[in-house]
């Protein structure tokens, strides 16, 4: 049998050894507390419906896990029921101290004689469906690297002619295994094959992988009960509607949220604009507010106290956009007057103003390091400008059609136009290469992208949102469709938001806001927001998911 | 109402505001080119874009009476023409609904 506990092994696995040797001689430690029975006469109470050994054994299992190995092993002791076998453990042991024939003969059985250990048995059992060749090489793979790494290059070729070759793996895997044998050190080694060495990680995620094969019966996956609390969690915050806090929902109860705790009644009504208020944008702190539109004005409002703070008055026609700097120490807007302009958001002093267009100028973004930031104009030819921050213009992105609006993915991977049809462009960032383009059933009002990146959400003025997946662009994931509008001439924004950024918020020509939940594509609350005048954009707070501001006809922004 | 930008035509020949050169129709959509209006030629378009109406009027034509309400340039406000609500002629029905622009309040964009 095993000899000794794994030493080296990390604090989650440790638990191992201890309830391998504990059970055995149970009967003297159990009686010692006070008047317990010995586990022979075990006490048959209900377990509700779950099988009395999975629960005893998760938790053991999540005991180690939470550092009280003392109650993990009396708990073993008390029950009768070991966290793993005594040969998971040997098998457990035998991985992180590099036995690897042993480790292969306890995992897969086989009965050889070799270097003095002897061990019969058939091996642990296996997940169904797994290829037990592939396990060996992963295994023989480590012992490999490791001889590599202890310069011992006769035996790990050894190890790749006879032991690896005869498995009849990938053969390129093969072949880069040989290659490694012309590192000329341990780190080129660890590099050029991503792995951190017998002292690293390597051994316990080799085990990791390996277990994740080896029946769950057998070997509980790592931090089962963890994961099942997770899945938990998850599930009811899928499940509730009005989910809208970052929190982590407590254990305690059955989590939901109460709808009344869901922003929907406007606490402040700002009348500052002296036209119609084309856009609202929180800064990316959540402590400003600017909103700008018809008159050519932007209001740079502190919150929570939506104090005026600064009126930027330049613009000689009305601001169809405007973008916060990644640290919110500038602002960039975009006018009808054909230009761009550039503003210190502390001060509202104007930095620069650049040069002009022949058409409007809709849209911009920054680039995520706030050294530059991109406009989209209305001008066929020059769609795409990028700028830096002295208002130099730095390149022209050749973008040959019309840009009514543009959204940058935030890791900076795609930049998303659409056109003043139904055209969406899809731009690599970097290189400004054209990827593709997708077609659009009817004209567009506003591009956006979910923070990892991956989604896009596309408002259409017929009143519908869809959303993309900007890796397999033909498939629309969720269609919106809130309303349907008199005219399709207006530029109605979406905007997505919340906590975890689950709610996609569109406005209407008719002022109501329609919020709809991203992943289930129901609608959430439809809210009266601008009675009668159209509700042309909505900013939802950054940091505070309880909070949005919106936009209108009515001069007004509302929080 | 709201924020709106222009309407941008593809035709190969667009003729625009004269003033702003704000895209108002596609050569394709001429009907016919022998109108006159208060400035000399014009012409009769199935479709206008960026226009804005006037209130209707009743007025009396070389082609006898018809509503008419005159159309201006969404971008610089300046008229350029007018569009028929009503043709009384039977003979001048098939102008109901379709847009007069004065030749001389008109350029050529690309």
């Amino acid at each position: 049998m095993v000899a000794n506990g794994p030493s080296a092994s990390p604090v989650h696995k440790a638990a191992s050894s201890e309830s391998a040797n504990g059970t055995n001689d149970s009967t003297n430690g159990s009686t010692s507390s006070n008047g317990h029975t010995a586990p022979a006469s075990k006490p048959k109470l209900a377990c509700f419906e779950h099988d009395r050994e999975e629960v005893t054994r998760l938790l053991i299992q999540s005991l180690t896990d939470l550092g009280y190995e003392g109650a993990a092993a009396s708990l073993s002791q008390e029950s009768g029921y070991d966290l793993e076998s005594p040969a998971v453990a040997a098998f457990r042991h035998a991985i992180l101290q590099g036995q690897w024939t042993e480790a292969e003969e306890l995992l897969l059985g086989g009965s050889t004689e070799e270097g003095g250990v002897s061990i019969n048995g058939n091996g642990l059992a296996l997940q169904e469906d797994v290829d037990q060749d592939v396990m060996r090489f992963w295994i023989r793979q480590q012992k490999f690297l490791e001889l590599l790494e202890k310069q011992d290059t006769g035996k790990a070729l050894m190890v790749i002619r006879s032991e690896l070759t005869p498995l009849n793996q990938d053969t390129s895997k093969l072949h880069f295994l040989s290659s490694l044998l012309m590192c000329d050190n341990n780190y080129d080694l660890m590099r050029r094959a991503e792995w951190d060495g017998a002292n690293g990680e390597s051994r316990n995620h080799l085990l990791s992988e390996l277990s994740k094969r080896i029946s769950p019966s057998v070997m509980l996956p790592e931090r089962r009960l963890a994961i099942l609390l997770q899945q938990v969690k998850r599930n009811q915050i899928s499940l509730c509607l009005y989910h809208n806090t970052a929190a982590s929902p407590s254990l305690y109860q059955d989590h939901v949220c109460d709808r009344n705790d869901f922003p929907k009644t406007s606490f402040i009504e700002l009348a500052e604009h002296a036209g119609e208020v084309w856009l609202v944008v929180f800064s990316n702190n959540g402590k400003r507010l600017a909103s700008c539109g018809a008159d050519g004005v932007v209001m740079i409002y502190e919150v929570p106290s939506f104090a005026v703070l600064h009126t930027l008055a330049e613009h000689d026609s009305g601001i169809c956009a405007l973008a916060w700097s990644p640290d919110d120490s500038m602002i960039v807007t975009c006018s009808q007057d054909k230009r761009a302009r550039l503003w210190t958001a502390e001060t509202g002093e104007l930095l620069h103003a650049m040069s002009s267009f022949q058409e409007p100028v809709s849209s911009c973004v920054w680039a995520p390091d706030g050294k530059s930031f991109v406009t989209g104009h209305l001008d066929r030819g020059v769609g795409i400008t990028q700028w830096d921050t002295s208002g130099k213009m730095l390149s022209e992105w050749g973008a040959a059609h019309r840009v009514q609006d543009i959204a940058l993915a935030p890791d900076a991977s795609r930049l998303v136009a659409a056109d003043d049809k139904t055209t969406v462009f899809v731009y690599n960032f970097k290189t400004h290469e054209l990827e593709y383009t997708i077609d659009m059933p009817a004209r567009m009002g506003s591009v956006s992208i979910t923070q990892n990146s991956r989604y896009l959400l596309v408002n259409m003025l017929d009143g519908e949102a869809r959303l993309l997946d900007l890796d397999t662009p033909d498939d629309v994931l969720r269609k919106f469709k809130s309303y349907t509008p008199d005219a399709i001439q207006f530029i109605i924004r979406s905007t997505l938001g919340g906590a975890n950024e689950s709610f996609v918020a569109i406005g209407s020509e008719s002022g109501h806001i329609y919020i709809w939940h991203k992943e289930y594509g129901q609608l959430v609350e439809e809210i009266n927001g601008h009675g009668g005048f159209s509700c042309n954009s909505i900013s939802w707070n950054p940091v505070d998911p309880k909070m949005f501001a919106s936009a209108g006809d009515d001069s007004k922004v509302k929080m | 109402m709201g924020l709106s930008y222009n309407e941008y035509l593809t035709g190969t020949i667009i003729y625009g505001c004269k003033n702003c050169k704000t895209h108002l129709s596609n050569h394709e959509d001429i009907i016919s080119r022998n109108f006159r209006g208060q400035h000399g030629k014009a012409y009769l378009f199935s479709t206008v874009v960026n226009t804005i109406s006037g209130e209707p009027s009743e007025r009396n034509m070389t082609t006898g009476r018809h509503v008419v309400r005159d159309i201006s340039c969404r971008q610089c406000k300046k008229t350029v023409g007018w569009k028929y609500d009503r043709a009384y002629e039977n003979s001048e029905k098939y102008k109901e609904g379709k847009f007069i622009l004065e030749a001389e309040l008109l350029c050529k964009v690309t």
